[in-house]
């Protein structure tokens, strides 16, 4: 009866020397008084935690990272539901040329779409043009919030719209052409087929509020992009910055060189971040669990 | 004027053809076909025949190739279905599964922004009308089949089409539903007082609600007539072994003008058709097994015990022709018997199918 258990050992050892005893030790470190200047690990029990939940840059760059999350969220969904609609809608030469241009962006690394997207590359061409060009006396200023936020939320739907895009499709594929038929013969018109039909099955599809939660999940841990917007922005060298994210945070006290190094510091917000995370994550099995029973 | 209105909700077809892209026929063949107002015309055909082709084809639910669709006398070749005036339920039901059932019986009213002051008691009055009205609140998902398809008839009730369509309403039902929901369409017709066109597979539907038949096979029309007619007097030998349970029993034989031969028994049969080789068509009910000399002698092959009566297989030369027989008659195996039926019911048809004289 024992036999299984042995076979199962080899798993159960790698699982917890590359998944449990990271976390464990890291949650030990932010237990601890640790950095690379002075590597002496000392327990302070929870001061790390108390320190960081007291920090206005910490909380700034939770709101910033909640912000960013909610807002490219929905821009994917709603222009993945556009997209899929353009595909479904159209004629089988379309459809084809459509989908695959559609989802090329899935394969671009976030930080080529960080700077494809920035004012080097784009707007300054494009203010150009507007200002001079055509002398419309108007340009995009790069630099307000409104408009940078915004084009970080346009650069992760951009990224991410394509798999919304490829879900809805699937949604609505699966929708029984015969309820379009007797809705189209009851008099509905196209945005009633769409509002009563297309829209419900849409959102109340099991397959759609997984994949958005679990894009909710990873735009939790949003970096590549913010990161170049650290530069676009001239600041970069700047803790809590109007675009750093929880990540973007982490990572510039680590990088720079005025804060020794502060490890125990950076494992905390690590932690913490990944108990949102993981908050997130069983929210996306317990609702995947009761709607796929 | 007076004219103009009653005749308003027949439905003329005229020369319809449908081919749909990449077919290499046609799904729906030239097809003339004239529904009279209020009447229950039944579209009868076996799987693939173009049946629901010819009904979406009414319902605009498809573009003809060729050929003009008459509401009355307004041609509706273009006419979008939202404007034809139609009502349809299908055979999944089509209920909107977000939607309670009030919500999908009001969805009509509603999608094509009438006047919805009553809305509610018009409802009600539907749902008591098909005893659903306490599952009002409840959503399709947590309804029966049975259930299900009643909504569907109360959400095309609500919208007083002037032609109500059908597409297999009953064939995702079991057995004993389909029987019940048959006699209330059949009632609800006789209440409405619209036209009903209603498309099936199943001959017993077609036999119990139909004013009139319209055989269809590989897209064309082959008979339209009452439900006896059809069944007694088939004008082609397919609709004989498609109609019927067992089918006609179909005998090639030599036709002399004064006599037949059936697998070399020579019988008297005085007929007008000229030609030499036909097809004698009989029904199994109407042959009897006599114990005088019959017209014709066979030998018992096999018998199949039905409930209610039994089908007999005789051998007859080379072919087994099916009798039905009362379900307490005795025949052994082999038993030589002697069948004799009268001259009105056999049918001749030509080598074709094609019925003679």
């Amino acid at each position: 009866m024992k036999v299984p258990y042995i076979f199962l050992i080899p798993c159960l050892v790698i699982i917890f020397l590359t998944l449990v005893g990271p976390v464990l030790q890291s949650f030990l470190l932010s237990l601890s008084e640790f950095s690379l200047v002075n590597p002496s690990q000392a327990p302070v029990g929870f001061q790390n935690y108390i320190a960081l939940l007291s920090d206005s840059i910490f909380w700034k760059s939770i709101q910033v990272t909640l912000f960013l999350v909610f807002g490219s969220v929905v821009i994917e969904f709603v222009v993945g539901i556009f997209l899929a609609l353009l595909i479904t809608s159209s004629g089988p030469r379309a459809r084809s040329i459509f989908s695959s241009i559609f989802i090329i962006p899935i394969a671009i690394a976030p930080i080529v779409v960080g700077i494809l997207w920035s004012p080097n590359s784009v707007f300054d061409d494009l203010n150009t043009l507007l200002y001079y060009g055509l002398s419309l006396g108007v340009y995009i200023d790069t630099t307000r919030p409104f408009i940078y936020y915004s084009l970080i939320m346009i650069s992760d739907a951009y990224i991410w719209a394509p798999l919304l895009m490829l879900v809805t499709v699937a949604i609505i594929r699966s929708i029984p052409r015969e309820q379009y038929e007797a809705a189209e013969v009851m008099g509905a018109s196209s945005w009633t087929k769409f509002n009563k039909i297309t829209f419900p099955a849409i959102i109340s599809s099991p397959a759609i509020i997984v994949t958005l939660l679990l894009r909710m999940a990873d735009a939790f841990r949003m970096f590549e992009i913010p990161y170049a917007w650290n530069f676009w922005l001239g600041q970069d060298s700047e803790l809590g910055a109007s675009v750093d994210t929880v990540s973007v945070l982490m990572w510039k006290m680590f990088s720079s060189t005025m804060y020794d190094f502060p490890i125990a510091q950076i494992t905390t917000i690590a932690i913490v971040l990944l108990i949102m995370t993981l908050s997130i994550c069983a929210l996306v099995l317990k609702r995947s669990s009761t709607l796929l029973d | 004027m007076y004219n103009l209105v009653i005749n308003l909700t027949s439905v003329s077809l005229k020369n319809i053809s449908k081919r749909f892209k990449n077919a290499e026929s046609d799904a729906v063949s030239n097809v003339d076909l004239t529904i009279e107002n209020k009447e229950f015309l039944v579209i009868l055909g076996p799987s693939g025949s173009g049946k629901s082709s010819l009904l979406r084809l009414i319902a605009g639910l498809e573009e003809s190739t060729s050929g003009e669709i008459y509401f009355g006398n307004e041609l509706m070749n273009d006419v979008s279905p939202r404007e034809r005036d139609v009502s349809m339920v299908f055979q999944n039901f089509a209920l909107f599964p977000n939607m309670t059932v009030f919500e999908n019986i009001a969805f009509p009213i509603r999608a094509s922004g009438k006047d919805t002051t009553n809305l509610g008691d018009e409802v009600k009055r539907i749902a008591s009308l098909l005893q659903i009205e306490n599952l009002l609140k409840r959503k399709p998902g947590a309804l029966s089949g049975g259930e299900q398809q009643r909504v569907s008839l109360g959400r095309a009730i609500i919208k007083k089409p002037k032609i109500f369509l059908m597409d297999e309403p009953l064939s995702n039902l079991d057995a004993s539903l389909r029987a019940e929901l048959r006699a209330e369409i059949k009632k609800l017709h006789k209440k409405l007082g619209i036209t009903f066109i209603y498309v099936t597979h199943d001959q017993t539907e077609a036999m119990t609600m139909a004013d009139r038949i319209a055989l269809i096979k590989d897209g064309k029309i082959l008979q339209v007539d009452k439900p006896e007619k059809i069944y007694n007097s088939p004008n082609q030998s397919w609709i004989g072994s498609f109609l019927g349970s067992p089918p006609m029993n179909l005998i090639h034989s030599v036709n002399s003008g004064n006599s037949l031969i059936i697998a070399s028994q020579k019988i008297n049969f005085k007929s007008s058709v000229k030609s030499n080789k036909v097809v004698v068509g009989i029904r199994p009910e109407k042959i009897y097994i006599t114990s005088e000399k019959g017209r014709l002698t066979g030998s018992v092959l096999s018998t199949e015990y039905l409930g209610d009566s039994k089908i007999i297989n005789v051998k007859l030369d080379d072919y087994i022709i099916k009798v039905k027989v009362p379900n307490d008659s005795v025949f052994s195996n082999d038993h030589v018997i002697n069948l004799d039926f009268s001259d009105n019911d056999i049918r001749l048809f030509d080598i074709d199918g094609k019925h003679l004289g």
